[in-house]
């Protein structure tokens, strides 16, 4: 029987179940306000534009918790740290009054390209010690703990010397971050690099995880690609149901950016992880 | 392994225009690590399902699908005209050319016209569809443009008719002047109710580009109104901005004049106005 910690290092809020602001649903949300316990905003979409997103993201914001997740800070890259971006993200979290920001790790780009993609590090000492780094002075920067969450990949390097979930572990302690456990990257990792999911999950730091991902993801028999286009599989709801047991009831969101349904869809898919919570709560009682 | 080269290696691979194959074996990536050249696997472990070289190929595919997304949702109409098939090619031979070097996507395509115009000179429809991507970069631009509240044309009718001459109107930042070799906008206007519609002759014409209510809109205007529409934005005042278009336009003031009244009607009703005062920066050509 695993302990269930509902406190994590920050006393960050469980903000319940969310999903994924996209552009395919501003109209209907400010229009309908529908019932959602909080979004999360792609930070990029919002920065280096000031037109129609903003509009929009300004009366969400009013309404709802919104939490900032990005995928260009390039945490694990070897160039020098973009502390113009950092900025923009910084004035865009007080905008929003975002309850916190995170993005991956991984890197984006090095030698001044970016190729819009979540490249993996080789999870080796070397790694390690220049990422602890980088988190701790963007988290001075940022005045906030960073939630940085696992991406899903699709190569291992020969030079890594420790399992990712070790690589995090250790980089969330000596950097002291905090974690968005995306369960269906865990899923498609291990698909990928023939692992098996649930030890993947056994040494993470539960105090530190303070939001928890869910996605759907395309097959392709030899491997798995995190695409982000349908509904959550079973398998999936497996390791979901395995993270809450462990950790307690987490924020949880449902990420969908391909094939985006209509927004009654989504809610009707996050709404599935409540069951899991709420089995949770009733153990518990 | 360095970290840092490890990192170039891999964007030398993913990004190369003939895929993981051609990036391994190609002059960026194997002065960096030549033995991956002779064994990859010294770099990249395989799966049980696949080779070190179809890992890497996963991001290398990744990465040129990702950004002709972006350019296939911004460049519609140049991509009908120019067919599926040519468009992809020039698209691929952009962003090898021009690697995106930003945190976000806004600003990958903002040398595409220009580099179709290099690509396509001398090709019959040339001019067409350079015009065309004209239009969808600048619609681009607008909707990410800077906010600005318009100036109501109430506001402007208090002014005293002795004081207009002296005025100096700043144009709103979401505003695009575009002068063209072709009537771009019309074939545009005609490909939304018409599946086909004939390329126009080659004639020069005049549009803008600007955002109003949230939304980006373009309008052909004369010839002498997109002149005086320069001469504000570069700060002229009105009359001075008159007098410069007459000179320019070779045309009797008084036949101006007597459609200044409308022109400044419709485009302040078009929100093309924020402020009485400062210059501001219009692109044209």
């Amino acid at each position: 029987m695993h302990t269930v910690n509902h406190s994590n290092r920050w006393n960050l809020p469980d903000l319940g179940l969310g999903v994924g602001l996209r552009t395919a649903h501003f109209h209907h949300i400010v229009d309908k306000w529908p019932r959602m316990d909080w979004f999360e905003i792609l930070s990029e979409n919002f920065i280096d534009t000031e037109g129609r997103p903003l509009y929009y993201l300004d009366q969400i914001a009013e309404r709802y918790p919104i939490v900032m997740h990005g995928v260009a800070l390039s945490i694990g890259s070897t160039d020098p740290i973009d502390f113009e971006f950092l900025g923009k993200l910084k004035t865009l979290a007080k905008r929003v009054q975002a309850v916190w920001m995170g993005d991956h790790i991984c890197w984006t780009g090095v030698a001044g390209l970016n190729g819009h993609d979540l490249y993996p590090v080789p999870y080796t000492e070397e790694s390690l010690k220049h990422l602890i780094g980088r988190v701790r002075m963007v988290q001075d920067f940022l005045e906030r703990p960073l939630v940085l969450e696992n991406p899903s990949t699709y190569l291992t390097f020969r030079a890594s010397s420790m399992t990712e979930q070790e690589f995090i572990a250790r980089l969330a302690a000596d950097a002291d971050c905090a974690l968005l456990l995306d369960v269906n990257n865990v899923y498609v990792t291990c698909r990928n690099h023939d692992l098996d999911p649930f030890a993947y999950l056994a040494p993470l730091p539960y105090d530190r995880v303070v939001q928890i991902h869910l996605a759907g993801h395309s097959d392709h028999g030899t491997h798995c690609i995190d695409t982000h286009d349908g509904r959550v599989i079973d398998a999936v709801w497996d390791l979901y149901a395995e993270v809450q047991r462990r950790r307690g009831n987490t924020a949880t969101l449902l990420e969908w950016d391909a094939d985006i349904p209509k927004f009654d869809v989504l809610q009707r898919e996050v709404g599935r992880a409540s069951r899991f919570r709420d089995e949770l709560r009733v153990a518990n009682a | 392994m360095n970290l840092g080269r490890l990192q170039r290696w891999l964007q030398a691979v993913v990004m190369h225009p003939n895929g993981a194959a051609g990036g391994i074996a190609g002059p960026g990536a194997r002065g960096l690590i030549p033995e991956a050249a002779r064994d990859l696997e010294t770099v990249v472990t395989c799966s049980k399902q696949l080779s070190a070289l179809d890992r890497l190929g996963i991001y290398a595919g990744m990465y040129y699908l990702r950004l002709l997304e972006v350019l296939v949702a911004e460049y519609p109409t140049t991509r009908t005209l120019l067919g599926a098939q040519k468009f992809e090619h020039a698209c691929r031979a952009y962003i090898e050319h021009h690697p995106s070097t930003e945190r976000t996507l806004q600003s990958l395509s903002v040398d595409f016209p220009k580099f179709l115009k290099r690509r396509l000179r001398g090709l019959k429809g040339a001019r067409l569809a350079v015009d065309v991507a004209r239009i969808e970069r600048a619609m681009e631009e607008v909707f990410d443009a800077p906010r600005a509240e318009p100036l109501k044309f109430a506001e402007l009718r208090k002014i005293p008719a002795d004081r207009w001459g002296a005025l100096r109107l700043k144009l709103t930042p979401a505003l695009r002047l575009l002068a063209l070799d072709c009537a771009a906008n019309e074939y545009m206007a005609t490909l939304r109710t018409q599946r086909k519609a004939r390329p126009p002759a080659a004639r020069p014409s005049f549009v803008i580009v600007y955002r109003h209510n949230l939304r980006a809109w373009r309008m052909t205007v004369t010839r002498e109104q997109f002149a005086l529409l320069g001469h504000l934005g570069r700060g002229q005042p009105i009359g001075r901005a008159v007098y410069l278009s007459c000179r320019q336009m070779r045309v009797r003031p008084e036949r101006l004049q007597a459609l200044l009244s409308e022109w400044f009607r419709n485009w302040s009703a078009a929100g093309l106005f924020i402020e009485i005062g400062d210059p501001t920066k219009v692109l044209s050509r």
